[in-house]
């Protein structure tokens, strides 16, 4: 790992015991996020980005997962560290926010209760201290009147409102890494933009790196330096995010910014990658996207491609993509 | 207990008739109500925490899980009320094996809901929130899943009392529960079976009190079950 490194994740491989044996949902990943830097982890549902944020923090049920590769973070290898420090890792030193926020709460239990366990944890501090430090959270989240809104329980509060209990909990004890698994996929336009500004704010003021995971480019452009791209279980292509909207290098990326409807065409029909996800049980002989490319040739079929790494930063699993390009190897 | 007060029918001075020893059956009644309510509460009690606690087990930590189920699965084979009469008749006829064995009877039901309980919360998010806040085992148990498993096992609790009344007046009626001279309703009905005809007072007051006790406690389980259901109340 390099001194600007925050979390390094090199070789990544996971597999799960289903009912037909063991299927590979994440294989050969590899990237790293520096200190400060946000990232976004790109892909389709199923592609295997969600897998592997959990096993950042190492959340796989052990019996039934097998994982191999590292995780680095800050030189010691999550998978393989011991529960007590895990524990002091999870929710101190990386913070994790969940997609769905009407059920990421306990509704027996009121915010500031939520709030202040999760202080508790992770430092020595009283319970009326933490309950002061719970409203200068839910403050900081931009909750009005959250002297108040603290006693609530989360049946109480909207979606958006919930969320940012959330990120208030997330926070809360100052991670280095946020990891946000869609944090606006269920919530409205306008609310989205919202979180997404407030958690903007929040990484530049508590230099935060963020690890954010969603399938709205949309979202990626606005928000992220440099983005990871995933597909079936494999990266296909690791760009800044200026170049992946200016030249793709995989036809898959491609799709996915086609697939953003244009607002000044009135269009009939939305664009979408035809085909889907290859089946996990599947061997593959050639590239996984294969089958729903529109710009194979024949040896697509019969060689799997490796991650081409470019001179300028960056990799692509697509060597016809990257030879018409003309970027440097 | 006066033996030229025997078998008179309900009165004035006898509300309830008295019964073959000339004793009052409603001072009887009501001091039964002593040994049958508080038999029906400790077994539902007892047989709660051991169902919760074997219900956490292997809805949890489920290296556990057929192991404990199977030895659930293989209590609920037998009938509730065959599985007591064996047991009291091993640990012999005391009001403390009777709780027992009537607790171990109704142990399976109680820890398969609440293990289908936890199964279902241990999946929601915000238990995976907790775990990623750093939270421990005994935190997730104790302060996440136990709360919100809490209502189907009251509601749970509240139907075995009812059973428990019932089949603790059905033990005592074979001769195999609280021994006699105890006044448990069981016992003073199966007192008064010889002479059912004549003296029907004796047999008809305790059952009367027997099914209002159980239609008590079912109608409170109802109305728990109401109150409890989470998919009533996601949306407050």
């Amino acid at each position: 790992m390099t001194s600007d490194e925050l979390l390094r994740v090199s070789g990544l491989t996971v597999k799960f015991l289903g009912e037909s044996g063991w299927l590979t949902a994440v294989e050969d990943v590899s990237f790293s996020i520096g200190k400060k830097e946000c990232i976004g982890l790109v892909g389709e549902s199923g592609s295997g980005k969600s897998v592997t944020a959990l096993s950042v923090l190492n959340l796989h049920e052990r019996r039934t997962t097998e994982i191999s590769g590292r995780i680095e973070y800050f030189g010691k290898n999550t998978l393989t560290l011991p529960a007590n420090d895990l524990r002091r890792l999870r929710g101190g030193e990386i913070a994790m926010i969940f997609q769905d926020p009407m059920s990421s709460l306990n509704p027996v239990l009121t915010v500031a209760d939520q709030i202040i366990e999760t202080l508790q944890l992770h430092e020595n501090i009283s319970h009326s201290k933490a309950r002061l430090r719970a409203i200068e959270l839910l403050e900081l989240v931009r909750i009005p009147d959250a002297a108040r809104r603290v006693d609530e329980y989360p049946h109480r509060l909207s979606g958006g409102m919930r969320q940012r209990v959330m990120i208030a909990m997330a926070i809360a004890c100052k991670p280095k890494l946020l990891i946000a698994d869609e944090p606006t996929t269920a919530l409205d336009v306008t609310i989205q933009a919202e979180i997404l500004n407030l958690l903007r704010d929040l990484q530049n003021e508590l230099e935060m790196s963020v690890l954010l995971i969603t399938h709205d480019l949309g979202v990626i452009a606005e928000f992220v330096q440099r983005v990871v791209v995933m597909y079936a279980g494999q990266v296909i292509e690791e760009a800044p995010v200026m170049r992946l909207f200016d030249q793709p290098l995989h036809p898959y990326s491609q799709g996915l910014i086609n697939a953003i409807p244009p607002l000044h065409i009135d269009m009939r029909r939305l664009l979408s990658i035809p085909g889907q996800l290859p089946d996990s049980y599947e061997i593959h002989s050639g590239c996984r996207f294969v089958a729903r490319c529109t710009e194979r040739v024949s040896t697509c079929l019969n060689s799997q491609p490796s991650l081409i790494a470019l001179q300028n930063g960056g990799s692509s699993r697509c060597p016809i993509r990257v030879e018409l390009s003309g970027v440097q190897r | 207990m006066q033996m030229r007060f025997r078998f008179k029918p309900p009165s004035l001075d006898f509300p309830l008739g008295t019964d073959g020893f000339g004793r009052d059956i409603l001072s009887r009644l009501l001091h039964g109500a002593r040994l049958s309510l508080g038999i029906g509460l400790s077994v539902a009690l007892l047989s709660g925490v051991m169902g919760t606690l074997i219900g956490v087990a292997s809805g949890h930590f489920k290296q556990f899980d057929s192991l404990l189920m199977r030895c659930m699965d293989a209590l609920m084979a037998f009938p509730a009320i065959m599985l007591a009469i064996g047991i009291t008749a091993v640990l012999g006829p005391q009001t403390a094996s009777v709780i027992i064995a009537l607790s171990v009877a109704y142990v399976p039901r109680t820890a398969r809901i609440v293990r289908s309980a936890v199964l279902v919360i241990r999946e929601t998010e915000y238990i995976q929130a907790a775990i990623v806040a750093g939270a421990g085992n005994a935190r997730i148990v104790f302060r996440h899943l136990l709360p919100n498993s809490l209502g189907p096992l009251v509601v749970q609790m509240s139907f075995v009392f009812s059973y428990a009344i019932l089949a603790e007046a059905a033990l005592s009626f074979l001769g195999i529960g609280a021994p006699p001279p105890t006044p448990s309703w069981g016992n003073i009905i199966s007192e008064g079976r010889d002479r059912s005809i004549e003296a029907w007072w004796i047999m008809l007051f305790p059952g009367i009190a027997i099914s209002l006790a159980a239609l008590g406690m079912n109608l409170l389980g109802d109305g728990l079950r109401d109150v409890l259901d989470p998919r009533q109340k996601t949306e407050g």
